[in-house]
C-alpha cells in the first residue's frame, strides 16, 4: 500500500512527460494542473458534484436508514440484500443497466413519450445531472448503512421522552434524532464524497467527453494519453484533497458532536 | 386536521421508501429484461421471452474466457486475504500492542484511498518491480482490495466471540485443537463465510483497479463488459451481465442464510 | 493436607504493579462449599481463575487432591466450571453441550448418553436436551452449565457468581437447588460471589476478600457474629459503628467510653485491646432494641431522627453515643415514634463487639 504510494510520487516529480526514463525532477507537473484555468475548472466542478451527491444521499437515505434502523429483524431481512446490491454488484453491470434506462429507446424515454410529455426521444446521457444522478444510486448504500448503524444505537426511549415532552415529530427529528445520528451522517458523506470525485467509470460511461471529472482525466493520462507523472500529479492532488476532507469531517465530528458518542 | 397530516406523513414516507427500494434495484432488474428480451436491441420493457443472447453469451470466447479469468482470480484473492486477513483481524482485536492501530488503518485505507489512486500507483509500483499486465499483479490488486472487508468483518467477528466459551472447552477438558475444531472454528464460521463473499464479490466485480493493471492481454469479466459498453450495445452483454448479477444475489442469499446480512454489514 | 481436596498456599497473582491477589491460603476438604466472598476487585474471580488455569499464579502452589497443579493447563485439572455467563456453546445443543467434555475424556458412547440422561434428569431439564441453548431462559441455561460442569465428574466444582445473571426470585430459587444439589453429590465446591447473602445461604465457610487479602475465614455464623475486621462487619449485613475508647476492664467485660458520655460494656475478646486506647464498637442493628431493657444491657439515652417503615420491620435512626445508630425494630412500638422523641436504646453487652482502631 505504501510502496505503490511511494512510487507514485517518484513519478508525479519527474521532468519529462514520458511514463519511464525521465531525466531530471520538477515540480512541473503540479504547476501545469494548479495554474491552468481549465485544470482548475474541472477540479471545482469535481468537488462541486461530490457536494452535490453527498447532500442528495444525505437526503434520499435517512429515510431509509431511519426506518431500516427501527425496523423488526424480519422487515430488514429482505430490504437490506436491496440496498447492498448496487454496492457488491459490479459497478460496470450497474452503470450498464443505466445506459439501457437512460439510453434513446429506453425506458426514461418510452415512459416519456407514452405519456405524451414529448415527442421524440431526448437526449439524457451525457449530461452532469444523469452522472450525478447514476453516482449517487451507486453510493447510496454507503449512506443508508451508515446512518442505520448510528440509528439502531439510538435509544428509541429519547423520541418518546421527546414526544411526551410535546415535540411533534418534526421536533422531534430536528432536535432529539439528527443531532444524534450526525456522526453517521457525517460518516457516510465523507464517503460518498470521496468516491464520488474520484470516480471515473460512471463519468466516462454515462457523461461521455462531455462531462469531465478529475477521476476520468486522471485514468485519460494514464492509459490513453500515457503521461504517468501527470496523472500522478493528478491522482496525488485528488488523495490530499480526500486526505483534508476527511480530517476536517473528523476534526467536526469530533468537536461539534463529540458529546453524542460517548 | 392533525391526524390527517400525520396520517399524510405516514403514506408519504411508504411511498418515498418504495421509490428509494426501487432507485437502488431499477438498474439490475433492467438488465436481467434486456437479457431475455427477443429484440435485437437493448429495450426495455421486454417483448417476449428468450435465452438465445444467453447461448451467444455463452458461444462467445472472450466472455467466457474472462469470466473463468475473473472466478479464478476472485477465488485466489479470497484465500490469499483470508489467510492474511483473518490473524491480523485476531491480533487487532484480541492484542492491545504498538503499531496497532496503524496496521488497522494499513490495512483498512484502500476502501479510503480513491480507487484511482490505488489503480495508478500499483500499476506504476508493478511496472518498477517488473510484474506489470501479469496475472501476478491482478493477484496483487486484488488482495489489496478485498482485505479490508475480510479484516472488517473478521475483526467484528472476533469481538463478538465470547472468550469464556473456549475457557469453557478447556475446562471441559479439550486440548487446544480440539477446541480450534469443535468450538473457534464453528462459532467463527458465518464469519468467516461472510468475509469471503464479501471479498470475492468485491474481486469478482471490480474494474476500477482492474483496469489500470491487466490493460491488454487478458481481462477480467468487468473489463470485458467495460469494453463492449464503450463500443456498442449487444443484448449478449445483458446476458453476461445478468449472470454477474445472479452470482452476486446468489451469495449475498448465502451469507444471509448462514450467517443474517444484517448482521455483518 | 492429604485430606483437602483443593489447596491453596501463599498463591500471589500480580497484573503488572496491582497486586490482584496477595498471599491467599486455603484448604477445602471433600464435600466442603468454600465461598470466595468480596467487592468486585478484591481478587476472588482472580483466585477462581488461577483454580482453573485461565490465570497463571505469580508466586505460591495449587493442588488438587494432593498433585500439584500450579502450572498444567486448564485441559489437564480436574475442575468442573460454571461461568458467569454460562459460556454455552450456541451452536451445540444442550444434550451435545452437556457430552462435550465426556467426548473429551473419551468416555464410550453408550456410558456418554446414559451421563447426559442422567445430567438432564438432575437438573429437572430431561425434555429439553434436543433445544440449542438461545431457545432456553435464564434458569434453564444455568442449569444446563451446571449439568455440564457436572457430567465430567470433577473433583472441585467451580462457580464464578453464577447466579448474578437471574432475577431475584429465581436466583433464591435456583440458589436452594444447587445447595441440594451440592449437597446430595457432595461435590468439593470454590464459590465466588459479590452476594453476602448467597455466601450466608450456600457456604459451609465464608473466605472474605478485600484488596487482594483475606481478611476473614470462617463459618457463615462466626463470620455474621464475630467479625474481625470494620471491613467484614460492614461489607456482611448492617452495621453500626461507634468510636470509643478503652476505659476499664471490668471482669470479663470492657468498659468504653464514647461520645455524648455514654458508657459500654462489652464481651472481652480474645484479643483485648489496652486500656486508654481507641477502639471502634461495631453493633447490628437488630441488637439494639428500645426501651425494654433487660438486667445486664447496656443502657444508652438517644432522640429518634427518622423512622422508616419496611414491613416486616422498622428502621429507626436514633441519634445516640455520639454516632448515628441504625435500629431495626420488628415489634410495632416504631410506628408510634415520632422524630424527635426521646428514647433509651438498650443492647446486650455480648453482642457489642470491640474492633481495633477508631
Amino acid at each position: 500500500m505504501l510502496v505503490p504510494l511511494l512510487t507514485l510520487v517518484r513519478t508525479s516529480l519527474y521532468d519529462s512527460d514520458k511514463s519511464f526514463g525521465g531525466a531530471g525532477w520538477s515540480l512541473r507537473h503540479y504547476v501545469r494542473f494548479l495554474g491552468d484555468g481549465f485544470y482548475l475548472s474541472v477540479l471545482g466542478q469535481t468537488l462541486l458534484y461530490g457536494l452535490i451527491v453527498s447532500v442528495f444521499c444525505v437526503v434520499v437515505g435517512f429515510p431509509l436508514g431511519y426506518s431500516l434502523a427501527r425496523m423488526s429483524a424480519r422487515g430488514r431481512r429482505w430490504r437490506i440484500p436491496m440496498v447492498i446490491l448496487p454496492l457488491t454488484l459490479s459497478l460496470v453491470v450497474n452503470v450498464f443497466g443505466w445506459l439501457i434506462i437512460l439510453g434513446r429507446g429506453g425506458l426514461v424515454n418510452k415512459f416519456l413519450l407514452g405519456l405524451g410529455l414529448i415527442d421524440a426521444p431526448v437526449q439524457l446521457l451525457f449530461s452532469s445531472f444523469t452522472v450525478m444522478l447514476v453516482m449517487a444510486q451507486t453510493f447510496l448504500p454507503f449512506m443508508v448503512l451508515s446512518i442505520m448503524s448510528v440509528v439502531a444505537q439510538i435509544d428509541p426511549a429519547l423520541e418518546q421522552a421527546a414526544a411526551n415532552l410535546r415535540a411533534g415529530r418534526w421536533t422531534t427529528l430536528r432536535r432529539v434524532v439528527l443531532p444524534l445520528a450526525m456522526p453517521g451522517i457525517l460518516a457516510g458523506s465523507t464517503l460518498v464524497f470521496i468516491l464520488t470525485v474520484s470516480a471515473f467509470i460512471t463519468p466516462r460511461l454515462i457523461g461521455g467527453t462531455r462531462v469531465q471529472m478529475l477521476g476520468s482525466m486522471i485514468y485519460e493520462q494514464t492509459l490513453v494519453t500515457l503521461n504517468w507523472p501527470f496523472g500522478g500529479a493528478m491522482s496525488l492532488i485528488l488523495l490530499a484533497i480526500v486526505f483534508v476532507f476527511v480530517a476536517g469531517v473528523n476534526r467536526l465530528s469530533r468537536t461539534r458532536f463529540s458529546e453524542t458518542r460517548s | 386536521m392533525d391526524r390527517f397530516l400525520h396520517r399524510a406523513t405516514d403514506v408519504g414516507g411508504i411511498v418515498l421508501r418504495t421509490a428509494i427500494y426501487l432507485f437502488l434495484a431499477l438498474p439490475a432488474i433492467v438488465v436481467i429484461c434486456a437479457s431475455i428480451n427477443p429484440v435485437d436491441f437493448l429495450g426495455f420493457p421486454p417483448q417476449g421471452f428468450t435465452l438465445k443472447w444467453y447461448w451467444a453469451a455463452f458461444d462467445s470466447k472472450p466472455f467466457m474466457d474472462s469470466l473463468s479469468l475473473s472466478t479464478q482470480l476472485a477465488l485466489l484473492a479470497t484465500v490469499a486475504s483470508l489467510i492474511i486477513g483473518t490473524p491480523a483481524a485476531y491480533a487487532i482485536e484480541r492484542y492491545r500492542f504498538r503499531g496497532r492501530n496503524a496496521l488497522q488503518a494499513f490495512v483498512l485505507s484502500p476502501m479510503i484511498v480513491p480507487a484511482v489512486v490505488l489503480g495508478i500507483g500499483l500499476l506504476q509500483f508493478l511496472v518498477w518491480a517488473g510484474l506489470s499486465q501479469s496475472f501476478a499483479a491482478l493477484f496483487l490488486g486484488h488482495i489489496v482490495i478485498t482485505m479490508p472487508y475480510v479484516v472488517r468483518t473478521m475483526t467484528a467477528s472476533f469481538s463478538l466471540f465470547d472468550r469464556a466459551l473456549e475457557q469453557a472447552a478447556m475446562n471441559l477438558r479439550a486440548p487446544p485443537l480440539t477446541v480450534v475444531r469443535r468450538v473457534t472454528l464453528p462459532i467463527l464460521l458465518p464469519g468467516l463465510l461472510s468475509a469471503s463473499v464479501f471479498a470475492f464479490v468485491t474481486s469478482f466485480g471490480n474494474i476500477t483497479v482492474s483496469l489500470f493493471l491487466a490493460h491488454g492481454g487478458r481481462a477480467t469479466l468487468p473489463i470485458q463488459i467495460f469494453t463492449y459498453v464503450d463500443y456498442g450495445s449487444d443484448p449478449t452483454l445483458a446476458a453476461v451481465s445478468t449472470l454477474v448479477i445472479l452470482v452476486t444475489v446468489a451469495l449475498l442469499a448465502v451469507v444471509e442464510r448462514v450467517a443474517g446480512l444484517q448482521k455483518v454489514v | 493436607m492429604s485430606a483437602s481436596v483443593l489447596s491453596m498456599q501463599s498463591l500471589r497473582k500480580e497484573f503488572g504493579r496491582m497486586v490482584a491477589v496477595d498471599d491467599l491460603s486455603i484448604d477445602v476438604p471433600k464435600g466442603e462449599l468454600v465461598c470466595l466472598l468480596g467487592p468486585s476487585g478484591c481478587g476472588k474471580t482472580t483466585t477462581l481463575r488461577m483454580v482453573a488455569g485461565f490465570i497463571e499464579p505469580t508466586a505460591g502452589e495449587i493442588r488438587i487432591q494432593g498433585r500439584d497443579i500450579t502450572r498444567l493447563p486448564p485441559y489437564k485439572r480436574d475442575t468442573g466450571m460454571v461461568f458467569q455467563s454460562y459460556a454455552l456453546f450456541p451452536h451445540l445443543t444442550v444434550a451435545e453441550n452437556i457430552e462435550f467434555g465426556l467426548k473429551n475424556l473419551k468416555v464410550p458412547a453408550a456410558d456418554r448418553k446414559t451421563r447426559v440422561q442422567e445430567m438432564l434428569q438432575m437438573v429437572e431439564l430431561g425434555a429439553l436436551g434436543g433445544r440449542l441453548p438461545r431457545q432456553l431462559s435464564g434458569g434453564q441455561q444455568q442449569r444446563v452449565a451446571l449439568a455440564r460442569a457436572l457430567a465430567i465428574r470433577p473433583a472441585v466444582l467451580l462457580l464464578d457468581e453464577p447466579f448474578s445473571n437471574l432475577d431475584a426470585q429465581l436466583r433464591v430459587r435456583m440458589r436452594e437447588e444447587l445447595r441440594g444439589l451440592i449437597g446430595k453429590l457432595d461435590t468439593t465446591t470454590l464459590f465466588v460471589t459479590h452476594d453476602q447473602e448467597e455466601a450466608l445461604v450456600l457456604a459451609d465457610r465464608i473466605v472474605v476478600m478485600n484488596q487482594g487479602r483475606v481478611e476473614q475465614v470462617g463459618p457463615p455464623r462466626e463470620i455474621y457474629d464475630r467479625p474481625k475486621t470494620r471491613f467484614v462487619a460492614q461489607f456482611i449485613g448492617l452495621c453500626n459503628f461507634i468510636p470509643a475508647t478503652v476505659a476499664e476492664s471490668a471482669g470479663d467485660a470492657l468498659v468504653l467510653e464514647a461520645g455524648q458520655g455514654a458508657r459500654l460494656r462489652a464481651a472481652r475478646a480474645a484479643s483485648a485491646p489496652a486500656i486508654g486506647t481507641k477502639a471502634m464498637l461495631a453493633v447490628r442493628p437488630e441488637n439494639i432494641r428500645i426501651g425494654n431493657p433487660g438486667p445486664n444491657d447496656n443502657r444508652v439515652p438517644g432522640r429518634v431522627r427518622t423512622v422508616t417503615y419496611l414491613g416486616k420491620a422498622s428502621h429507626i435512626r436514633v441519634e445516640a453515643a455520639g454516632a448515628d445508630l441504625l435500629v431495626e425494630d420488628h415489634g410495632m412500638r416504631a410506628s408510634a415514634l415520632q422524630p424527635g422523641a426521646a428514647v433509651e436504646l438498650a443492647i446486650d453487652p455480648a453482642r457489642v463487639l470491640v474492633l481495633p482502631g477508631a
